[in-house]
């Protein structure tokens, strides 16, 4: 066998070491897997500042864990909590609040001037001023008063603990001494497997070494959430991997008996995974673990390729490479082509899951379509055993040939079918809501309400959103805003600490009733001289990270988040450039509309398949080819809609890659249909069909939601479809008959 | 520093039961009941001393200061957390609650309170001597805990049948003398 590629398959096989090379140089820079939900989630187009608020606020959540500690006594809980801090804190991945507070104090205890407790500082009025006073002697003349000489020079009305405790939105309840709560901020994304593993590597090796001391540990954080999601991922990907794979394996062998055309079928599949991975990561910089279980859905869409171009080996008796590119070259290119579409358009919804599918797809069809038509069809050549193979293969085709379905079982099933998809139509339900998308572990979810009961506020997931063409317009806007909130309501708002220079002068102004007159009597009652003044001592004000994460713009403003712990019944500004935003809620919106649009992108898809079918056949015959997609796609959304399967954005989308995989099927069974003497495609569609189910199908197996709704979607529009397929075979047929280019023999081509 | 001072108090309103001689300090028990006291607080680099009194209560789960003079302060300390009442105002809790207040769980207060000193020596270096005069003792303490310690430099205890004097040596050079003038019921 002599290989006659030429340039163009070295090019390949150049460009298939090129993405190997991007691989293994983007892994070896850790592994660069995404789990972060809102990467399935679009881009809420309408407003880009709200767009990015609501990730800067979804990262800020996101990096918030908290360990609430119990041991048998309080000071085991104390060198427990100790240990914690310290083996999370190594490498610096965590950020303890514990560590944090010294900064902000140092920082509240620079800004001491311009900041008040009071939202308003109208209501810093001489009676407060003399509260203030008060507390102050109190707390020198008490044994419990943090205060010493230093403190007092400078700040003689100790507002700087007075600050402390009335800035933060938070109010820890009483915690039995027999317990520790351990709060921060994880430095790295929460989403990052590297760094949920480093997390969940040192909680799991602390919990190994306390658990004989009696302690045990609550969690609360997305870091867990997300640990746990791409555990149930990665099972999921390994069970669907492996069923598909064997299946796959299983119907190549049985196919052509050949070992060496399994291997074909998995190197296609290599071929295909190994430049869409590559481009993905070129072009995101990391890939969500969802695509890698949306990506077992390549496996049926490139080993159809496979079964197609080895299908001819042994059907047509090994002819030349080119009379097997004039057999399979078009219908496989219309199938790229249209599978390209139907995934293209998956891009168009803005969901950066999705995005990374398209591309993944894209790349990896196109890669692998290269591959059969420069390299696979000329290295196939007659084997020592081919008449062994091709009788084989022909049996194959005359048991599909001989497999005719009574009509009392063909219309009553299509009966069956019409009322299932009748009945469906009728109970339609969608599930928009992300809240519902991804299971989550009762045993984290009990964690969590240990800590929410103990007190730990949580990350406040709603936010307010502050906005201003400036920061200083972003920072009025929120305190004209937080004005008007209840004073129950727990924001961590960035204007408590740092607020726009305007209430920073009227702060200062209306502390300066404290430096008047009742300085001297204050002084002289705290053991201060008479004539004292405050000492100002330069100290580093640098705000602490965490307020400085508050904060962000785009190119045209400038906007601020305040995570909101407790709303108290507040439903946000009236009016305004500020307003609360529940990410859940915006992102459940967007989904209903994305779900709307993709009616539309279905439409498109379609639209641009009768122009590719038109443009490569030119008969009006041949748009059959597009009848068993259309009804497949029908049927795919109704039929699981009769068993109370809702429809979701993700069914939709799954319906868009019918188009592509309906196609392929119809434009081979075409093909075959047009010639008297085929002998393939009716056993390859058969194939194609059966690797699919195995691939996508299995998706239906997934506890996730969107995967499960995209699996539930495809299994049965893909049975619809291959079912349906004859019908482009039988207008093939007809339209032969009518015009006759070749005179029927009556016998397959090459049959002995 | 919130809370050294009450910790110590309760020490020094723990009492031995009746003997004739000095008792050993951790043979004091626990003690329900009132005691007078007088704290002095001297301030680095300020003319005069800041002079207060008032009483000291323990009960068997909190501790309640009440300073009388030169203002009325009540503070109470418990498992709960610490809460104050300035000028016969309403409660105010100080700090965070229960065991996210470093202070409660650093000074072993709760322990303390509870009458328990057996794990004094796992948060503080003790030295123990004689007081000649009067006859007494001395326990001289200096914290392990690496939050406390930059706060406290060193705390000094004194008594014979009971804590009488109490002082605690700030980190900058600031101190605190309290002086237990015997209880009262």
């Amino acid at each position: 066998m002599k290989f006659r590629g030429g340039v163009g398959a070295w090019l390949v096989c150049l460009w298939l070491v090129a993405c190997g090379g991007i691989l293994v140089w983007k892994f070896q820079a850790g592994l660069p897997i995404d789990t972060d939900i809102q990467s399935m989630l679009p881009e809420t187009g309408k407003d880009p500042v709200e767009r990015e608020a609501m990730i800067v606020a979804g990262k800020t959540a996101a990096a918030r864990a908290a360990f609430l500690i119990s041991a048998p006594d309080s000071a085991t809980a104390s060198a427990a909590a100790d240990d914690l801090t310290k083996r999370l804190t190594e490498g610096n991945l965590f950020a303890a609040d514990a560590a944090d507070a010294s900064t902000t104090g140092r920082y509240v205890f620079a800004n001491r001037g311009e900041l008040l407790c009071e939202r308003d500082p109208k209501q810093f009025d001489q009676a407060a001023a003399d509260r203030i006073a008060r507390r102050a002697m109190a707390e020198v003349f008490s044994p419990t008063g943090i205060v010493n000489s230093d403190l007092l020079k400078q700040d003689p009305y100790l507002i700087t603990t007075l600050l402390a405790n009335c800035l933060p939105p938070t109010s820890a309840a009483a915690l039995p001494e027999t317990k520790r709560l351990v709060s921060g901020r994880i430095a790295s994304s929460a989403y990052r497997m590297d760094a949920q593993g480093k997390i969940v590597d040192a909680f799991t090796a602390w919990r190994d070494a306390w658990a004989p001391k009696g302690v045990t540990a609550a969690r609360a954080g997305a870091v867990f959430h997300a640990d746990a999601a791409a555990q149930r991922a990665q099972n999921e990907m390994t069970l669907i991997g492996t069923i598909g794979s064997v299946g796959v394996a299983l119907l190549f062998f049985l196919a052509f008996l050949r070992i060496s055309h399994v291997g074909w079928g998995f190197l296609l599949v290599t071929i295909g995974l190994v430049p869409g991975f590559a481009v993905v990561l070129l072009m995101f910089k990391t890939v969500h673990v969802l695509v890698l279980v949306f990506a077992a859905m390549l496996i049926g869409i490139v080993s159809d390729y496979a079964v197609h171009t080895l299908a001819t080996g042994p059907a047509l008796n090994w002819p030349t490479a080119k009379a097997r590119i004039a057999e399979v070259g078009r219908p496989i290119s219309v199938s790229m082509v249209t599978s390209c579409l139907g995934f293209a358009a998956l891009a168009m919804f803005g969901v950066p899951l999705f995005q990374e599918v398209a591309v993944l797809s894209v790349v990896g069809i196109t890669s692998a379509w290269a591959f059969v038509m420069v390299v696979l069809l000329h290295v196939d050549g007659r084997p020592k055993r081919g008449e062994v193979y091709r009788k084989w293969w022909l049996r194959l085709e005359r048991m599909r040939d001989g497999v005719k379905l009574p009509g009392w079982i063909v219309w009553p099933s299509s009966a069956v079918l019409l009322g299932l998809m009748a009945y469906g139509a009728t109970q339609i339900t969608v599930l928009d809501d992300v809240r519902k998308f991804q299971p989550r572990p009762a045993d984290l979810m009990a964690e969590e309400h240990q800590l929410t009961d103990a007190g730990y506020g949580g990350s406040g997931v709603t936010f307010l959103l502050s906005q201003g063409a400036t920061l200083e317009e972003a920072k009025q806007n929120q305190e004209a805003a937080l004005s008007q909130a209840p004073p129950a309501a727990r924001i961590l708002a960035t204007t408590r600490f740092d607020p726009s220079a305007k209430r920073r002068a009227e702060n200062a102004a209306a502390q300066s009733i404290l430096y008047g007159p009742m300085l001297a009597t204050h002084a002289e009652a705290i053991g201060l001289d008479p004539g004292f003044t405050p000492e100002h001592a330069k100290v580093d004000a640098r705000p602490p990270g965490w307020l400085t994460e508050l904060e962000g713009h785009t190119d045209k403003a400038v906007f601020l988040i305040a995570p909101v712990l407790d709303a108290a019944g507040w439903p946000g500004p009236t009016a305004g450039a500020t307003r609360l935003i529940d990410p859940a809620a915006e992102y459940s919106a967007a989904f209903a509309g994305y779900r709307d649009y993709s009616v539309l992108a279905l439409i498109a898809a379609f639209a641009a398949a009768i122009v590719v079918t038109w443009f490569v056949y030119r008969k009006v015959a041949a748009l059959t080819i597009l009848i068993p997609p259309i009804l497949a796609a029908v049927a795919a959304l109704l039929v699981p809609a009769a068993f109370g399967q809702p429809i979701t954005f993700f069914s939709l989308a799954a319906a868009l890659v019918l188009v592509g995989t309906g196609i392929d099927y119809s434009a081979f069974q075409w093909e075959g249909g047009s010639k008297h003497d085929d002998t393939w495609t009716g056993v390859a569609v058969f194939i194609d069909a059966a690797t699919t189910l195995l691939s996508m199908g299995l998706l239906a197996l997934s506890e996730t939601i969107p995967v499960r709704s995209f699996g539930l979607t495809v299994s049965v529009g893909i049975a619809a479809a291959l079912a349906l397929s004859h019908i482009p075979r039988w207008a093939a047929q007809r339209d032969a008959r009518r015009n006759p280019t070749r005179p029927p023999d009556g016998q397959m081509a090459g049959e002995t | 520093m919130r809370i050294v001072l009450p910790l110590l108090i309760a020490l020094a309103v723990s009492a031995p039961a009746a003997m004739a001689e000095c008792a050993k300090p951790e043979a004091l028990a626990h003690l329900s009941g009132k005691q007078p006291f007088v704290q002095t607080r001297t301030l680095k680099g300020m003319s005069r001393p800041l002079k207060s009194t008032g009483e000291v209560e323990a009960t068997a789960d909190s501790m309640i200061w009440r300073v009388l003079t030169p203002m009325k302060i009540t503070t109470r300390i418990s498992p709960a957390g610490i809460t104050q009442s300035v000028d016969g105002g309403p409660e105010e809790k100080l700090g965070p609650a229960g065991s996210s207040n470093p202070f409660l769980t650093e000074t072993g207060l709760l322990d303390l309170l509870k009458g328990d000193l057996s794990k004094i020596d796992t948060r503080y270096e003790v030295q123990r001597e004689t007081r000649a005069k009067p006859e007494g003792w001395k326990m001289n303490l200096k914290p392990k805990s690496a939050q406390l310690s930059p706060y406290v430099a060193a705390v000094r205890i004194e008594g014979c049948k009971r804590v009488e004097a109490i002082a605690v040596d700030q980190a900058n050079g600031d101190s605190i003398r309290i002086e237990l003038t015997g209880a009262t019921g």
